[in-house]
Parts: C-alpha cells; structure tokens; sequence
C-alpha cells in the first residue's frame, strides 16, 4: 500500500466506482434488454396468433385448405417463425408450413384464449382458438330459441412456432452491445481518470520535485503557481517558505562570513592593539621580500623590543601594560607612513616593515622612534613610567633566502641595541645571523643552563668611599655576566629582562645572595670587614623564600646580616610599595640593610627614603651624567645629597667612568662612587681574594681612594 | 279531492258521452277507445324506439297505454286493458302465454316468427293479429329493380321456414321480369356449399329473414364469400347492410308503430289479418357499392321510384 503513489490512489479512487456502477448499469440494461427480447418475442407470438385466427376463421369455416396454406407459408415468411398450424374444430392438422415441433396432443388441446402452449429451448409455441365471428344483427330477426349464445362457437385451432435461436443471437448481439459499451465507456472513463489523476498529481508531483531539490540543497527552488485553490495555496506557501528560507540561509551565510572575517582578521590581527601580530607579519614580510625579490625597491625592517615595561606590567597590572601598548602602538603608527607595516610580535615586541626605504632613512626613522618613546612618558594613576625603546634595523636585499634570516637579523640587531645600553638603534645585515635567532628563541634555557653549569660568573663592582678614605670597610656590589662558549659575555643588564620575562630572576637573585653570604663569612672567619650590595630584581622583591633563604644561610654560617645590603631599584619599590616595605622591615629585622638604585630618576624618590629606611640609595645615571655642564642635575644631586646625609644614608653613584667626576662627587658630597673611573670590574672570587682576603694588611683607604691598576690585582 | 272522489263517475259519463258522439258522427264503423297494454321484449333499442312513437301517435286522451318491459310482471290489469300490443317476437310469445281474451298485435317480428309461435302456443281464447317486418315480393321486387337496373337473376336461399314462400317469390318476380335462382341449406355445413354453387349462377343474393340461414355467425361467412364471388347480396335490415351487404328494405320500428297506430285507430270489432309493413325505408352501404363497382342511385331516389310505381298500380 505504501509503494502505491499519489496518482494511482486517486486512478483507483476515480475508476473503481465508476467501473462498478459502468458494470452494474449495463449489466442491468443488458438483462432487461434481453428479458424485453423475450418480452417482445412472446407479445409478437401472441399478437401473430391473435391475427392469425380469425385470418383463418373463413378457411376453416369455408374449408379453403389452399387459402389456409397460403395463410400458414406467409405466417413461416415472417421472421423467426418456424412453422404454422390450423387446426380444424376436431384437432386435426388442416394447414401446415414449416417444420413442426408441436405433438398431436398439444394440437388437440382446446384452447380458451391465445397463449403459449409450449416451450423448449429452441423453440416457443403459441397457439389461439379460432372463433366463429359474430355480426350484430337486428334482434327483430333473431329466433327467440337459440338467441345470446354465451360464447362463439370455437371452429379450429392456430398454432405458431417460434425459433428462439434468432432470439438467443439477438440476446448475444445485445449483450456484446453491452460489453462493448462497458469498455469504451472505461476506456474514456479510464481516460478521464488518468487526466484528472495528472491534473491533481502532477502540481503535487512538483511540489514533491521542489521539496527534494529543496532538501539537496538547492534553496533558490521555486515552483511554479499555476494551480488554484488548495494547491494553489501549497504552491504560494511552499515559494514563501522557500523565500524564507533562502533569505534566512542568506543572512546566516553573511553573518557567517561576517565571523569569518571577524576570525581572520582575529587570526592576522592583535587583539590588544588592532596591529597586525607577529603571523601576518612575517606573512607580510614574505610578501615583501617576493617583491623585493621581484625588483621592487629595498625595504627595512625595525625590530623593536621595549625597554622597562615589564615594571609597568608588574607594578601596575596588565591593564596598565596593556594601556602602555596602545599608547606606544599609537605613537610608532603616527611616525609611519601609509604604506609601512607595524605589528606586534608578541609582548613588547614591535615589527616595522618600511616599504621602499633605504636602510639611512630607516635608521633615521628608527632613530626618530626612539627618541620619540625616550621622550614618551607613561602616566598611569599617579605614577609616571619612563620607556625605551630598543631597535634593530635589518635592511632587506633580493640576496636575502627567507624570512628567517630577516627575523634572526632583527632579532640580534634588537639584542645587540638593548646590550649596548638600550634606547638605541643597531642595524644588522640579514645574512648570517641564522644561528642567532635561533639561540633568542631559548633565552630561557640559555639562562638556566647558565645557573646550572655556573657559567654566569659573578663580577665584582668596588666602591670607593669619597668623603671618608678611613673608612676601612670593603664594600662591593655584585654584578654578573653570562659566559658562553663561542660568544661573547653578556652583561647583566642586558640579561635581566629576558630573565624577569621568564621567572628566572629569582634564582639569579639566589645565586647572587648565596656568593654574598658565602663571602662575608669568609671575610667575617678572617675578621676582615666587607660589605656586598646585591642587586635584587623586581619579582624577587617581598619573596618570602628570599627572606627565609637569607635567614637560613646566616644562621647556618653563624653570622649576622650586617654585612648584607640588598638593593633594588627605587622604580620597583615605588611600584609595589607595600611589598617593597614590607620586604625592606623583614630584611633589616634580620640584620641586614637596603639599598636603593636609580634613585632620584622617579618622583617618589624621597618618599621611599622614609617608608623603606634604606641605608644606601644609588644614584641615577641620569643625575651623575654629564655633571660639569648641567647645573640643574648638580643642584639636584646637593639636594639629596643633603636629604641622605640628614637621615645617615649613604648615596653611591655609579658609573663614573671618568675620574673627573671624582673631585665634582666628592665636592658635592656622595658618600661612593663606583666605575671604570674608580675600579674596574673583576670577577667576584678574584677580587675577594686579591682585596679582602690577602695576608698582607694594608689600609683600605688606598685601594679605595687611588684608582688602582687592574694589572696590580 | 272533489275531483278525486267523482273521477270514476266522470270517466263513464265521459266514456258515455264520447261513444254516444262518436257513433252519432261516423255511424259505423262504432270508433273504438280504452286502455292498451303495450309489452316490450326489450325496454330500449327498437322496442324503445316503437313504444315511445306509439305514445307519440296514439291520441292520449282516448288511450291509456301501460308499458310492461322484460322483466316487469304482468299486472292483472293487464289482463282487463282492451288491447295489447306485443313488440318483438318474445314478447308476443308472453301475450300468449298470458292467455285471456284480450286481443292482441303483434309487431316488429318476422312472419317465420310469428307462424311458429302460433303453432308452438297451441290453440288460443283470444284473437291476435300481426304487422309483419317481411316486405312482401312485389315490393321487393320493385326494390331490386330500381336499386339494380341491370339485374335479371337474382339468387335466393331457402331453409325449412322460408321454403313455403319460394313459388311466391318465383311468381312474383318473374312478373316483374327477373330470374329467380335458388339453392337449399338446412344445417350449416351446407350453407357455404349451397351459395357457392349458386351465387355463380346469379348477379345477386336476395336475404330474407330467415333464423336457420341469416343468423349472427352466419352472416360474415355469407358475406366474405358473395364478396369473393363479386356478387352484392340486397338484405332485409340496417346492420346487415352495415355488416357488409349491399343495401336493404326495410322498415323502422317508427314506422311500423305509426302503422299500428293507425290500425289501432281504424279497427273495428274484428281484427284484421295479419300484414306486411305498408311503410319501408331504404339503406344503401355505399362503400360495398364501390367494391364492387356498382353505380347505383341513392336512397331518395329509389324510394321515390318506388312509391311511385306503387301509386301509379
């Protein structure tokens, strides 16, 4: 039933009845047709006999056998009469014709009225009682004896035979009539059927069409409205449906390609500064080097890594770094025309890719970016932050094999600028730094190997003290420089980023205090006096392991902390204030002293002096620089002179590279001072050996006021 | 009432007065009046048709006609009228059988009829009398020869009853220059037999009442086969003409009524003999005429013809 489809339902539907009734109406007509024949048979035998009896009353009455003959042959003439019979008053045979089938006894039999005397499958017999006809004559002259005779006086008998085969042909004839009309009638039925059957499918049947096409996917499908009423309805139903749906896969395919775009330019683009990121970047760069490859004019690409944001970020929080970002995103895109290229590469890593420039105007470029971030200053609630920026310059020739090489050229030229006292710009040629680049990338194994295999050897910076040569104190700072083979040592300063940026500070920190300790208690086993300022770097800053480590290894050597000064920058101490102090009283309530460094280069230098107590602030750079020509900074450097020596906190200034600078410190009255101009740098073993721990006794003072020979030690 | 009381009284004073003038003004015959018993074989058809022109001729004040029909009773008043008047043939055989004195007509019945009757009634107290439908030779005779001009030999046939007339007939129509022919038939087997042996030998079949030939069942037969012989046969009544004869003569029963009428009124105390009908009528079927191609007057004419002739004798 179910493979039965639409149009041989309805087929069923339209012809079935139909058929039924088509048979039953020609069945019924068809037997009432051949009943009429029988009808009509048996009224024409009767009508003949009526007729025929009192035709033959005269011959019988005449005894006119002839005429009774000729009467019986014309009878047998008449269609489907097979023989005629007089009878005479006595039964008997008088007029024959035909072939008779009648017995004598039936011929004999005295018949009242016409009727059917006999009947066969062959044949029907009628017969009919001649009478005497009667003429009214006048009564006048009627004798009274025999007048009003009942009944007419019966002279004879006429019989007729009728044959019924012409009865059963005519009946066969009507019923292949009948069944011949039956199947034309279903023919043109059938027809019928099978037009109204199309007619209703066949919309149907592309609606269907139109559904499949639909569901495959073709949602543009329409059917035609030709059709009325209900399918009509279907068919506008179906086209705004589909309208509905096109429209609606339209909006969602848009919307999707909206996303996409959305995802692809997420995929090209930093989120936080909307520049490119480091993926489209070298996709660019590829592009770029194809064109430079092409013919196209030279290009340049800067590498800038920020100097000093990490502060930012920690003292302030992301939101902060994030904010510097922009900012500084901002200020390089102002420099740049419309056809460079600027991109993040990740943290505070800038790419610049300066189409069509020679590599001076990309340095000049360069040059104008750095001044512009040195320039820049970054205000975040009420603390300003001073930035760098460290470039590297790669111009790229159609030589160049990949993109790689540019990365690890920038990448090294970037290094090499940060190494040589950042916020510069140092160019590198795209050729043979492959290697390079491929060390940057694990900086932080690099380092840790470094502490592991003790290859960051520890130097040691003296200080001289300026204003009181009997002060027969050692006193040092600790500094440190990466040793590796095949390369050249880098300094601290240059290491100490990449350090913070992958929490290997602290254990640089560690290795620093555990050198200290272990040296002042070897000074303090041979009672020689020396004090170790150790440079802690910001994340070390309110560790507690810090605090316990340094109480630990000086309850384990048995000394006190008195020797120990650790210092920190005031920028990171201001950032994180509450730790800084916090830190600073756990510190000094274990004996030990704090030190500030770069003091003098924020604004809230002087309040630090306060909150934190430190026992030795570090002057700035800034501030020691170029002392004979700047009257402001000597000015300023009286000033906290005046304010640390009030409070007995002893200033050092680094860096005096100049002896110079000496008489002009020590005019001013800073305490130390520190520098190729007072002592050179030496490794830390050496010089606690050669300085501290020697045999022979010598006054301090000398080595620390006379710039002393390397060559000596 | 007074009227009522005295009317027995008044009738014979009457009655009295009338003879007495009436003898007085016609001397002899004496002029006859009274009551009339007039008795039907039938209420309707001819009967009908005679009684109710008797009661139109007859002068009512002097007669007073009381009808008895088929199925009434004879009152015993019937038996003290003066007159009855038997119409048909059934109703003369009741008269009879009445018995009585009174003397009776009988009419509208053939001479055979009447004859037999008499002869089956056996002798009888009262006088009776008779008016005939039998038209007697002569004027028969003259009918066939105005009817068909160019007829010479006419054919009859004779039963048992009618055998007695048959020299008449042969007389009287061989003074009036015609051939009679005839055959024999007593049974019906040798009816048809006997006309075809002598319709050939004759131009036309003359019928005369006669139940043993002329009868109901009889009539189609004699007819079917004069027509084959292409021989008319002149009847004696209207439905036979219609049935298929050429023409008749005959008498209606108003005329024969009008007849009685004046019997009635010239009787005097002794009865006439019976006879024929003094009046005739003629039917022509004109449409047996065509069949046979005969052209012959109409009916006017030949009646004219024939009172005429009858006059001029």
């Amino acid at each position: 039933m179910n493979q039965i489809t639409l149009r041989h339902r309805l087929l069923l539907l339209t012809l079935l009845p139909s058929m039924l009734i088509a048979i039953a109406l020609v069945s019924y007509f068809t037997l009432s047709g051949i009943r009429a024949l029988e009808g009509e048979l048996r009224a024409k035998g009767m009508a003949t006999v009526r007729y025929l009896a009192p035709i033959s009353e005269y011959g019988i009455i005449a005894g006119q056998i002839e005429s009774l003959h000729g009467l019986a042959q014309a009878a047998v003439q008449e269609s489907g009469i097979k023989a005629t019979i007089i009878t005479n008053q006595k039964g008997r045979a008088i007029a024959v014709s035909g072939r008779v089938s009648l017995g004598s006894e039936q011929l004999r039999q005295a018949l009242k009225e016409p009727m059917l005397v006999a009947e066969t499958d062959q044949w029907v017999a009628f017969g009919a009682p001649v009478r005497r006809s009667l003429n009214e004559m006048d009564a006048l002259f009627e004798s009274s004896d025999n007048a009003n005779p009942a009944q007419p006086e019966v002279i004879g008998h006429v019989f007729i035979e009728f044959d019924k085969t012409d009865l059963a042909n005519r009946q066969n004839e009507l019923l292949q009539r009948g069944l011949l009309i039956v199947l034309v009638g279903l023919l043109i039925l059938a027809g019928l059927a099978i037009a109204i059957a199309d007619n209703l499918a066949k919309p149907v049947l592309r609606l269907v069409h139109a559904v499949r096409e639909m569901s495959s996917g073709r949602l543009d499908t329409r059917v035609s409205t030709i059709s009325t009423g209900e399918i009509g309805v279907l068919e506008q139903g179906f086209n705004d449906m589909a309208s509905h749906i096109e429209e609606a896969q339209q909006s969602l395919q848009s919307r999707i390609e909206e996303a996409t775009s959305e995802l692809s330019y997420q995929a090209r683009h930093d989120p936080l500064t909307g520049l490119l990121n480091r993926r489209e970047f070298e996709h660019q760069l590829e592009k770029m080097l194809d064109n430079v490859r092409a013919g196209s004019e030279e290009c340049c690409v800067l590498f800038i890594d920020l100097d000093r944001f990490k502060p930012v970020n920690d003292t302030c929080g992301h939101l902060a770094g994030d904010e510097l970002l922009r900012q500084i995103s901002q200020l390089f895109q102002g420099r740049l025309r419309g056809e460079d290229t600027l991109a993040r590469l990740g943290g505070d890593e800038f790419g610049i890719i300066l189409a069509n420039c020679s590599s001076q105007r990309a340095r000049q470029v360069a040059e104008d970016i750095c001044a512009l971030t040195a320039a820049y200053r970054f205000i975040w609630q009420d603390k300003v932050f001073a930035i760098g920026a460290s470039i590297g310059l790669t111009p790229v020739s159609r030589r160049v094999r990949n993109i790689n090489e540019i990365l690890a050229a920038g990448d090294a030229a970037c290094y090499n600028a940060k190494e040589s006292g950042r916020n510069q710009v140092c160019e590198q040629d795209a050729l043979n730094t492959q290697e390079r680049r491929q060390e940057t990338n694990t900086w932080a194994n690099r380092i840790a190997a470094a502490l592991a295999d003790d290859r960051l050897q520890i130097e040691a910076v003296p200080l001289s003290p300026l204003q009181d040569p009997a002060m027969n104190d050692n006193v040092v700072e600790l500094t440190a420089r990466l040793l590796e083979p095949g390369h050249p040592p880098i300094a601290l300063s240059a290491l100490i980023d990449a350090a913070e940026r992958y929490d290997l500070a602290p254990s640089i920190d560690l290795h620093f205090l555990e050198i200290a300790i272990k040296a002042l208690a070897r000074a303090n086993s041979r009672n020689r006096r020396l004090r170790c300022l150790v440079p802690l770097s910001g994340s070390s800053l309110g560790r507690r392991e810090v605090i316990d480590y340094i109480a630990r290894s000086l309850t384990s050597l048995q000394i006190t902390g008195e020797g120990l000064c650790l210092i920190f920058s005031e920028g990171s101490s201001s950032h994180q204030s509450s730790r800084a102090i916090q830190f600073s009283q756990q510190v000094q309530a274990l004996g030990c002293q704090i030190g500030l460094s770069d003091f003098g280069g924020g604004l809230s230098s002087f309040s630090q002096l306060r909150s934190i107590a430190p026992s030795y602030v570090k002057l700035s750079r800034s501030l020691t620089r170029n002392l004979s020509g700047n009257r402001a900074s000597t000015a300023l450097l009286r000033a906290i002179q005046e304010i640390t020596a009030d409070q007995r906190i002893d200033s050092i200034a680094d860096g005096v590279d100049e002896s110079a600078s000496i008489e002009q410190l020590r005019n001013i009255g800073i305490t130390y001072a520190q520098g190729n101009a007072i002592a050179p740098c030496e490794p830390f073993e050496v010089w606690l050996e050669g300085v501290v721990m020697r045999p022979t006794q010598q006054p301090p003072m000398e080595s620390s006021l006379l710039p002393r020979n390397p060559g000596a030690a | 009432m007074q009227w009522h009381r005295c009317s027995g009284n008044i009738d014979a004073v009457r009655r009295f007065i009338l003879y007495f003038f009436l003898s007085l003004i016609t001397l002899s015959p004496v002029a006859w009046a009274g009551s009339i018993t007039l008795l039907l074989s039938e209420n309707s058809g001819p009967y009908g048709e005679f009684a109710s022109t008797l009661g139109e001729v007859l002068d009512s004040a002097r007669w007073k006609i009381s009808r008895i029909g088929k199925a009434d009773n004879i009152e015993p008043s019937g038996q003290r009228s003066d007159l009855v008047i038997s119409v048909g043939s059934e109703a003369f055989q009741r008269a009879l059988a009445m018995g009585g004195t009174t003397p009776i007509i009988a009419t509208l019945l053939p001479r055979q009829s009447y004859e037999k009757i008499i002869a089956q009634a056996g002798p009888q107290r009262a006088r009776f009398t008779a008016i005939y439908l039998d038209h007697p030779p002569a004027r028969q005779a003259s009918f066939l020869r105005h009817l068909l001009p160019d007829l010479k030999r006419v054919g009859m046939l004779f039963s048992s009853e009618t055998r007695g007339v048959a020299s008449q007939y042969r007389q009287t129509f061989k003074n009036a220059g015609l051939i009679l022919d005839s055959e024999d038939s007593d049974t019906p087997s040798t009816l048809l037999p006997a006309i075809n042996t002598l319709l050939p030998r004759v131009e036309a079949l003359l019928a005369i009442p006669d139940t043993t030939i002329y009868k109901r069942d009889n009539i189609k037969p004699i007819l079917v086969t004069s027509y084959r012989h292409q021989r008319p046969v002149i009847a004696f009544s209207a439905p036979f003409v219609s049935a298929g004869a050429l023409a008749a003569l005959h008498t209606t029963p108003a005329q024969i009524a009008r007849q009685t009428a004046d019997l009635i009124n010239n009787m005097g105390t002794t009865l006439p003999p019976p006879v024929p009908p003094s009046q005739f009528a003629i039917t022509i079927n004109s449409n047996v005429a065509e069949a046979l191609g005969l052209s012959i007057p109409d009916e006017a004419t030949i009646r004219r013809a024939m009172l005429a002739e009858s006059e001029a004798r």
